[in-house]
């Protein structure tokens, strides 16, 4: 596997708000739809994965309810509420803002200083 | 919206902190299960599976610690925690805590009777109806500039009375030792010597009898006495006919014409036990040198200060 991409702090909370925001899942079930959805290039350490969810639903991006999971045992799910969306849209926005702002620095040659 | 789902979830962590903290637990539980079972399911050995499963979580309890902070309860929790911990200390070093407490209960109660003291005596407003417009006259020599507190001499008094318009009352008096004779041994009595106004101009009155009236301030006539009612109850053992009684103050006979009750303090800090009009004569109404008498006042109603 390549090299993992070290994680931004603030990057997690946007990735576990997109990955819930496709549906609810329990967290281990978030833990690997970001796998997925990075198509395995993005792992997150598993240690950092539940203070981010207790910080996000503290903060009523996301919300818990318990429910069955597909083995039939009995686990947390989190959703995605509608203060959630609107965060994730703001976010995502400055995220690309950034990247943009970023690349166009990384980006300049020396005759254009 | 995100402040007021912080404060709920706050209250529901510390609330009911048992029911979840097992909820904690039941989640990373199923969580670490899993994800060994995903590993077995790749060929993984059960007991190998559990293992990883736990050191990919670093450790379970830090897990749980750190997700207790991220939902604010920390500084309570803490709080508790440091008294649990100060109170273990303490026990476990009696010596020390010995001195800190003693030290403490010495501040605290050198502290508690300076300030009853100067409660009682600067803070407090004076026990007599609207104490605020009682005020006491300075002497203020303007020639040699300076001021003596509280002490003034008769002519000056009797001017300023003439004068002034502002006081509806001013009184005069001083402090004056009695010697009493006659009913048991013989007693030096502190008291004072005063103006007829003297216990009206303070707004007190008397327990039993009444006050002085302005013939009594005359001189020649003056020869009554209001007792305190400590005077009464000790050496008179309180008897009811003590108005109109005569008594013998330095050789002379003066009549009982009040008793004034056991609050009544004034001036001497609690030792004024007996009063007598001052009756000044023509000579010491003039005497504007010796200033051995104080006076105040009660300002008419309106009147500021």
């Amino acid at each position: 596997m390549d090299k993992q991409l070290d994680l931004l702090q603030g990057t997690l909370d946007m990735l576990i708000l997109k990955a819930v925001s496709l549906g609810p899942l329990h967290g281990y079930g978030i833990l690997l739809r970001i796998q997925q959805i990075s198509k395995d290039r993005l792992e997150i350490q598993q240690g950092s994965l539940y203070p981010a969810l207790y910080r996000l639903e503290h903060q009523g991006w996301i919300a818990s309810e318990w429910g069955e999971s597909e083995n039939k045992r009995k686990a947390k799910y989190y959703r995605l509420t509608a203060a959630g969306k609107r965060r994730l849209q703001t976010e995502a926005e400055k995220w690309n803002r950034m990247t943009d702002v970023i690349a166009g620095i990384l980006g300049t040659k020396p005759e254009e200083v | 919206m995100t402040l007021w789902s912080r404060i709920r979830s706050w209250l529901s962590a510390t609330l009911r902190r048992s029911r979840t903290e097992s909820e904690m637990d039941a989640e990373l539980r199923f969580h670490m299960e899993a994800y060994a079972e995903d590993l077995m399911r790749g060929g993984v050995a059960p007991g190998e599976a559990m293992r990883r499963a736990r050191l990919e979580f670093g450790g379970i309890e830090r897990a749980k610690e750190e997700c207790r902070e991220a939902r604010g309860v920390n500084h309570f929790e803490t709080l508790v925690q440091d008294l649990r911990y100060g109170l273990r200390m303490l026990r476990k070093n009696p010596g020390f805590t010995v001195v800190a407490v003693l030290t403490l209960a010495l501040g605290i109660g050198a502290n508690t009777a300076i300030f009853s003291y100067v409660n009682a005596w600067m803070i407090k407003p004076l026990p007599y109806p609207q104490a605020d417009r009682l005020m006491v006259f300075v002497s203020h020599d303007k020639k040699k500039g300076w001021t003596r507190n509280g002490l003034t001499s008769t002519a000056s008094f009797l001017d300023f009375q003439k004068q002034n318009s502002s006081f509806e009352q001013t009184a005069l008096w001083t402090g004056w030792n009695f010697n009493l004779t006659g009913d048991g041994a013989p007693a030096l009595v502190e008291g004072g010597r005063v103006s007829w106004n003297y216990f009206d101009a303070l707004g007190a009155k008397p327990m039993l009898g009444r006050t002085f009236t302005p013939d009594e301030d005359r001189p020649g006539a003056g020869h009554v006495a209001i007792l305190s009612q400590g005077l009464w109850q000790s050496r008179f053992a309180g008897e009811p006919k003590i108005i109109g009684r005569n008594i013998t103050i330095d050789g002379e006979a003066y009549a009982v014409v009040g008793v004034m009750a056991g609050t009544f303090q004034f001036p001497l800090m609690g030792l004024a036990n007996l009063w007598t009009p001052l009756a000044l004569t023509d000579k010491a109404r003039a005497d504007r040198g010796s200033s051995w008498f104080s006076a105040f006042g009660r300002l008419r109603p309106g009147v500021t200060p």
